[in-house]
């Protein structure tokens, strides 16, 4: 893997500089995309796309030992775990997403950026040593450990299935416009397209291969990125501190000099609905199915910790970069006066404004193998949600609610592939709806959902000796309908999407209101329960924490 | 009903200073990470002019400084944690190492 990387920073970093170092020397009409070599573009794309999937499956090919099959899924070390981690937690939401709501917004674009870090502290000081002494496979696991084992786990299977939905969709709409970029085909063609790719490749690899491909994935990303920035910087003279201001200065931009590109309110006009994101960021990083699936398969408790830490240290890398990238992308691609009038001239919308600027620093094999990563991001994660998701249903539905625990494994195999096939459908229709949506805003529904559903329940079983079954299935129930349902009335939704007028409900995110719900629904239920497997319940608390503290003991 | 072992557990002197000494410095990081992004939520929402301020030299902004500081910051709880978790790595196997020397 260090070779590998090695050679992609090498191949980067051989590229030809722009001469003209501390200016941008050049127009919008530079970037039109009939003045571009496409077909440069599509074999750098093809060949980068190709060897990382070659050797993502070479590894996975690698014979595994009985405690790989049945544990880890390969990541052994806190690094590689954390690696793999970062790997399905990047996904075309920071890159190109948060890069392409700076762009678009300033300084708001930047809150995401800050949104999706900030939940990590909390994972690793409360959950993550917690989670793995618990749980095996899926959230369920956790929940259902002292409360009831079917409730608890239908409940926290279609929790996951909504999140994952959700965070599909805004996957397979990156991918789409990707591919009309790149290749000129039909949004909803690049859609179907690649959400084939994706069932196919998690279907066939399984957790092994989607384990490689998401470290091969971030290795790349990284390596891509830091390339990325530092060739924005350099043509700046190294003054990083340059670019923000030049960016401000710009006439062209829609947001305008006045109202602020480094002042936020742009795009988060009231100070609810950013107190809203910034608790669905924060909370919803602990309910997202995919994340936590990695936490369950480490091997040991002490791993995930290393994992969690590993994920935050790389995760605020990528978006230190992601904002030097943003504001690079600002005064690169956007910089001409005519810029107003070509904002949705873009092929691909906003959300490629960073391969803009990677054509616009190194050329087209730049912008091709950026192109290649943010083509792998979106894989990776999209098989690693087919997965988590096609694990909830044939483990928690199917194996421990249906079957009780004793399932035929060729039956469970075949639920787990058709419960993939299924999801994927599902996406593909939900990514076609989405093809105006900016990447970010739409994975921050998918973490607004997890933030009201899944972390108050979490949060109380965990550390809360009166949550009960009642109070946990009702309080999740109704964090759970209520985001789904002021999620579909969001502007994001409501207007962009199902192109109404007015949203109905006015705000960004939901969770300041459903998670707040959710909390007191949990509490009031809880409370209020004096049935005899309540006090059973309550009992057991004790049992759970010990379990949870050191990984020794039993109910 | 606390099984056998677990009552074995909560009796251990270990375990009692293991949830102690996590507890503590549970709170204390966790407390200062919410402190810290309250502060900064609070300064998003209701002191937008002062994050729009340009720094000495016009370059940047405080805004900026202050996203680039919640990373760092972010990244330093963590790593501080990590350093403190040592210690509840070695008081685990302190109490599962007598457990096994004693398995009733």
């Amino acid at each position: 893997m260090p070779a590998l990387t090695f050679a992609f920073a090498l191949l980067l970093c051989g590229l030809p500089l722009p001469a003209q170092a501390a200016e941008f020397d050049f127009s919008l009409h530079d970037l039109l995309p009939q003045q571009i070599n496409h077909w440069l573009i599509t074999a750098v794309f093809a060949g980068v796309v190709f060897v990382a999937l070659v050797v993502a499956r070479l590894a996975a090919l690698k014979p595994h030992t009985e405690a790989d099959a049945s544990d880890t899924g390969l990541a052994a070390s806190g690094f590689q775990n954390g690696l793999a981690i970062t790997g399905h937690y990047l996904s075309g939401a920071s890159f190109p997403g948060v890069a392409a709501l700076i762009v678009s917004y300033g300084y708001d674009g930047l809150l995401y950026a800050l949104g999706f870090l900030a939940g990590w502290p909390f994972m690793a000081l409360l959950f993550a040593e917690r989670l793995k002494n618990l749980g095996m496979f899926t959230l369920g696991d956790v929940l259902a450990w002292r409360l009831d084992n079917t409730a608890l786990r239908i409940f926290a299977a279609v929790g996951s299935l909504v999140v994952t939905l959700i965070y599909l969709a805004a996957q397979l709409s990156c991918v789409g416009q990707l591919i009309r970029l790149l290749f000129g085909f039909e949004y909803g063609m690049g859609v179907v397209i690649v959400g084939a790719m994706m069932l196919i490749y998690s279907r066939t690899g399984g957790i092994f291969a989607t384990t490689q491909l998401a470290i091969v994935k971030a290795v790349l990303l990284f390596s891509g990125v830091t390339v990325l920035a530092f060739m924005a910087i350099h043509k700046f003279g190294f003054s990083f501190e340059a670019i923000p201001a030049r960016a401000s200065a710009l006439q062209g931009h829609p947001v305008g000099r006045d109202a602020g590109i480094l002042s936020p309110g742009v795009l988060l006009s009231d100070p609810v609905s950013m107190i809203s994101l910034g608790l669905a960021l924060v909370c919803g990083l602990v309910g997202l199915p995919h994340i936590l699936m990695r936490f369950f398969t480490a091997p040991n408790a002490r791993t995930a910790r290393k994992s969690a830490l590993w994920a935050t240290i790389l995760s605020g890398y990528f978006y230190m970069l992601s904002i030097v990238i943003g504001f690079s992308a600002i005064l690169f691609a956007l910089s001409d006066p005519a810029y107003r009038s070509l904002w949705n001239s873009y092929r691909g919308g906003d959300n490629m404004t960073s391969l803009y600027l990677a054509y616009a620093v190194g050329g087209e094999i730049t912008m091709g193998v950026m192109a290649a990563i943010l083509f792998l991001t979106l894989l990776s994660v999209a098989a690693g949600l087919t997965l988590a998701g096609a694990a909830v249903v044939s483990h928690d539905l199917y194996a421990i609610v249906a079957r009780k625990g004793r399932p035929k494994l060729s039956r469970e195999r075949r639920v787990s592939h058709l419960a993939a096939l299924a999801l994927g459908a599902a996406a593909i229709g939900l990514g076609l709806a989405a093809e105006h949506v900016n990447v970010a805003m739409l994975v921050s529904l998918a973490f607004g959902i997890a933030a009201s559903a899944h972390f108050p329940v979490l949060v109380l079983v965990l550390f809360w000796q009166r949550c009960t079954t009642r109070g946990a299935l009702v309080g999740g129930c109704i964090g759970l309908i209520s985001s789904v349902l002021l999620t579909l009335f969001s502007p994001l939704v409501w207007v962009t999407m199902l192109g109404n007028e007015t949203a109905i409900f006015p705000y960004a995110s939901p969770a300041l209101f459903s998670m707040s719900a959710a909390f007191l629904g949990i509490w009031l239920f809880s409370r209020t329960d004096r049935t005899p497997r309540g006090q059973s319940e309550c009992v057991n608390f004790t049992a759970q924490k010990i379990r949870a503290e050191i990984g020794v003991g039993g109910l | 009903m606390v099984s056998s072992l677990n009552v074995r557990i909560l009796d251990n002197p270990f375990y009692r200073r293991l949830c102690r000494k996590r507890r503590r410095c549970v709170l204390r990081l966790g407390g200062l990470t919410l402190c810290v992004y309250c502060g900064f939520f609070a300064l998003i929402a209701f002191g937008r002019t002062l994050l729009a301020r340009p720094l000495v030299g016009g370059v940047a902004s405080i805004g900026i400084l202050m996203g680039l500081g919640i990373i760092a910051f972010s990244i330093w709880i963590v790593w501080r944690y990590g350093r403190a978790a040592h210690h509840f790595d070695r008081l685990t196997d302190d109490i599962v190492q007598e457990l096994k020397r004693c398995p009733h």
